[in-house]
Parts: C-alpha cells; sequence; structure tokens
C-alpha cells in the first residue's frame, strides 16, 4: 500500500473514531428514552445544590436548579453533558494541531485510549463525570500555554494575563464543582504553570503565582472538607428535587436520600471502606490490567513524539512527563473508581504530551535522566507492532469506570445492535 | 451489599438506604443483626434501621422521617447470603 493509500485510510479512521462517537452521544443524550442515559449515581452527583445550605460538590448543582428549577433538572443535564462532551473532543483536537505534532497515527491511539474520547461517547462514560470539566480546563491551560509561546512578544503578556486570571478564577470554581480536583486535576495545571516560570525567569511573579494558586485552591478545599454534609442536609438537597427526577433515579424509594447525594452523608471510615473493596472484590487486577494498556498507549505517543537527544543526552521531556504522572497518582489512595483515575490522568498526560513538545524544555538537555530509558524498549518493539497492538487494544477492551467485574472489560458492540 | 466492620456496618451498593450504620444490641440478640444509622439512639426527624436474620438471610430495612406535619415510610425487604471477605460486582448487577 503507497504513502498516499495510508494517508487517505488514517484519515478516514480517524474521522469514524470521532464522529460515529459523537453522533452517538448526541442522539443518546437529546432522545426520548425510558432508560437513565448514564448510570444513576453520578446523575444525582451533579444534582447536589446548596438548598441545605453550602455544601461541597453543589455548585452546579445550585445553578441548574436556579435555572431549570421545578420543571426538572435530568434532561437539561443530558444536553449539557453532550456539549461537554463535544467541548473537550474539540479543545483536544485543537491542542494536537497547536502542539505541532503532525503524526496521524498518534492522534488514533490518543483517541483510541481507554477512557479516552472514542470510548466516551461510545458508552456514555467518564465524559459525563464531573472531572470531564477538569479535563476541558486543562486543555483550555495547554491552548493558552501555547498561544503565549506562539504569540509576538508584545502580546505575550496579554496571554499570559488572561491564563493567570483564568486559572485564579476557575480552579477555586472547580474545586466548589468536587473538591477531589485538588488531587484529580490542580496539580498537573500547578505544573505546566511551573514549567512557564521555568521558561520564563525573568517574569518572577510566575512561581509567587504557583504559591498562591496553591494556597487558594488549599483553603477553598479545606472549606470543602468542613462542610462535607450530614445525612439531614443530603435528606433536604433530595427533597428539593423535583418529584418526576426523583422518581427516574430511585422509583423504588424517591423520598429516601439516593445515590451520590446520600453519600454526603458518609464518613472517612466509609469511604475508606470502599478503597478496600478495589482489593476485596478482585476489581484490582482488572485495574492494572488497564493501567498496563494505557501506559502501552503513552509509550507509543513518546517513542512517536521522539524527543531529540541534545549534546548527546536526553531531552527533558520525558522527566517532565513523568513528574505529571506522579503528582496525580495519589487519587488513588482517596477514591475507590480507579477506572475514571486511570481515564483522568491518561487524557491529561496525553495533552501534557501535546503541549510540552512546544516548550523549551523539550530542547534541553536531562542532567539526571531516569533511568527508565523508552529507547531501550523500541529494541525490543517495533513502532508499527506497538502502534497496532495499541488500536487492537483501543478497540477490543473497554475500561469500566468503577466496580469492575470481568463481564465489563470488553467493548460492548452487540448492544449498539439492539437499538 | 452489608459490609460488617467491628460495630459498623456499611452499605453503598443499593442507591437507596446506603450509609454506616451502627450495631445495636450485639450481644443480647444472636439470631438477629440490629443496626441503626446515625448510631442506636432514636433521631427525631429521621430514624432508619435494619433488622439481619442471620439463620435465613432475610434482611429488612426501614426509614420513617418527618415532612413537615407528614410521616414518611419507606420499607424494603431484600433477601442476603453470607459472601465471606470477598465479594463481586457482578453478584450485584453492578455496571
Amino acid at each position: 500500500m503507497n504513502s498516499r493509500s495510508l494517508s487517505i485510510l488514517r484519515f478516514i479512521a480517524l474521522a469514524l473514531c470521532i464522529e460515529i462517537p459523537l453522533i452517538l452521544s448526541y442522539f443518546w443524550m437529546t432522545g426520548d428514552f425510558s432508560v437513565p442515559r448514564f448510570n444513576v449515581w453520578p446523575i444525582s452527583e451533579w444534582l447536589i445544590n446548596y438548598q441545605a445550605g453550602f455544601i461541597r460538590r453543589g455548585l452546579l448543582g445550585e445553578i441548574l436548579l436556579r435555572i431549570y428549577g421545578p420543571s426538572g433538572l435530568i434532561r437539561p443535564l443530558y444536553i449539557a453533558m453532550f456539549f461537554s462532551y463535544v467541548i473537550y473532543t474539540a479543545t483536544f483536537i485543537l491542542v494536537y494541531l497547536k502542539s505541532g505534532i503532525r503524526n496521524g497515527n498518534v492522534l488514533l491511539v490518543a483517541i483510541l485510549i481507554q477512557g479516552g474520547i472514542f470510548h466516551m461517547g461510545m458508552t456514555s462514560d467518564f465524559y459525563t463525570r464531573k472531572e470531564n470539566i477538569f479535563l476541558i480546563f486543562f486543555a483550555i491551560q495547554c491552548l493558552l500555554y501555547l498561544q503565549i509561546k506562539s504569540a509576538p512578544i508584545s502580546f505575550q503578556k496579554y496571554w499570559l494575563g488572561i491564563y493567570l486570571a483564568s486559572l485564579f478564577i476557575v480552579t477555586p470554581s472547580l474545586v466548589l464543582v468536587h473538591e477531589a480536583y485538588i488531587f484529580l486535576s490542580f496539580p498537573i495545571s500547578a505544573l505546566l504553570l511551573w514549567i512557564l516560570a521555568l521558561e520564563r525567569p525573568q517574569d518572577r511573579y510566575l512561581r509567587l503565582a504557583v504559591g498562591l494558586l496553591f494556597c487558594e485552591t488549599l483553603i477553598i478545599f479545606l472549606i470543602c472538607s468542613v462542610f462535607h454534609g450530614d445525612i439531614a442536609m443530603s435528606q433536604l438537597i433530595w427533597d428539593s428535587l423535583s418529584l418526576t427526577d426523583r422518581l427516574q433515579l430511585s422509583p423504588a424509594a424517591p423520598y429516601s436520600t439516593f445515590g451520590a447525594i446520600g453519600s454526603l452523608g458518609w464518613g472517612f471510615n466509609q469511604h475508606l471502606s470502599t478503597l478496600y473493596g478495589v482489593v476485596s472484590s478482585g476489581g484490582i487486577f482488572i485495574w492494572i490490567f488497564f493501567a498496563f494498556g494505557n501506559a502501552l498507549v503513552l509509550s507509543y505517543i513518546y517513542i512517536a513524539i521522539d524527543p531529540p537527544k541534545i549534546n548527546g543526552s536526553p531531552s527533558q521531556y520525558l522527566h517532565w512527563i513523568c513528574i505529571g504522572f506522579l503528582v496525580l497518582t495519589p487519587m488513588f489512595l482517596v477514591g475507590s473508581d480507579w477506572g475514571r483515575w486511570i481515564a483522568s490522568i491518561s487524557n491529561q498526560l496525553i495533552l501534557l504530551m501535546f503541549v510540552l513538545r512546544q516548550s523549551d524544555l523539550f530542547f534541553k538537555p536531562d542532567m539526571n535522566p531516569l533511568p527508565i530509558q523508552l529507547s531501550l524498549f523500541k529494541r525490543f518493539i517495533s513502532r508499527t507492532f506497538l502502534f497496532w497492538l495499541c488500536v487492537a487494544y483501543g478497540l477490543i477492551f473497554k475500561m469500566p469506570e468503577c466496580c469492575a467485574d470481568l463481564r465489563t472489560v470488553f467493548a460492548p458492540y452487540m448492544t449498539y445492535f439492539s437499538f | 451489599m452489608l459490609e460488617i466492620w467491628g460495630s459498623q456496618i456499611y452499605q453503598f451498593l443499593q442507591g437507596s438506604f446506603s450509609g454506616a450504620y451502627a450495631i445495636c444490641d450485639q450481644e443480647k440478640n444472636t439470631s438477629h443483626l440490629d443496626f441503626r444509622l446515625n448510631g442506636c439512639e432514636k433521631i427525631a426527624d429521621l430514624d432508619r434501621r435494619g433488622v439481619l436474620n442471620l439463620n435465613t438471610g432475610e434482611l429488612l430495612m426501614r426509614e420513617i422521617r418527618m415532612q413537615g406535619d407528614r410521616v414518611i415510610q419507606n420499607e424494603g425487604r431484600y433477601q442476603c447470603r453470607k459472601s465471606g471477605l470477598t465479594f463481586n460486582f457482578a453478584d450485584f448487577n453492578h455496571e
């Protein structure tokens, strides 16, 4: 097959992997079906509001309630979910385009990765969770970073101002959306800002901004921890929802607090017991499989981007990607939905890999290179074989969000034929 | 799913009635496990309790609360089986 045919084939594959999930998501989220469009637990989490007073996770539910009030919130929520998916897909592709990487294979495996854009739309998972808002915000930060890098010097301060303003305004809001933002996404945002501060030593205020942003985020997180809620508040929040919404979520007991709203009344020990469930249910082996699979895809992307050697030393690129990974791992000790954490970390690392392609650090030698050198890996496995392995992994399996068992690890293609 | 940890019972897989329950009268009663939300003292506005028959596995969950001048009562009956120290989410049809 000649290179032109390959390019056409790659373009068709990319178009299908983006368009089919988008179309599916549109019809699923806006169509008239009797069943809930995604798991009732995350639906109930979006509906947490301030009707029982200030409480963690209540910001977006309160906004929804103020806008749509007694007419029911679930249908507008479905439409909002679809748009959040479209926005994430658009920002992800924009980051890829602006990163200067021109490699369709990289984009294809980045979309097909478990928990990535393809699987989001095909299964209504991941993008229907609050971390999709975090992903969108990180992608926007990446775009602003790239804009600062590419703008003429006279405009750089302007874009830098927008970048900092968005960080200081949106970050605390996202902690109010879900306090786990501080573990799930804030560390990589702070890392990107730190990298920018290293690249611009003349702007000493950027280092100060990292410290201030951390303090601001920590204060809001501590406030949310104090106002974590109890069973009485969760019942009041549940009662504030319309009966039609409550019947859709919990037809058997519409007057009893339910799902994520009910979990506001949980104590610390009960949250820890869900972590124990990761081990006692055997799910940990499934998560190890998907963590390994996603690491394989990230390795392929790294190898395909192929950072240069500078005076015989490796580029700092891998060093910063590994730091990005390390700062996001504490989430595995905080919550039991390990599929969500693997997806979120993978998507954010892909964005970081795209954006650091334009970083000055990409062309700086690493004086203390990490012992992990993926070039050794390249000797044993061909790039083409690894690419097809990543594609097969992306198409055959389907990583669950949580509560893993062996029934749920394969892509459910037969389900689509039953509609 | 009921998870027993010392003098506490946790329930989260069923969306309603989730929470941490205190086991009440453990010494007196060997055939039934009686557990209550928010400790064993009855709370004025919300009383949620469960009674598990250890011989037959029958579980009764009952919640009574006041909403204004109304009394709202929910009740559910479940059939349980002991799974030991491990479980599988497939057993709960949980996806």
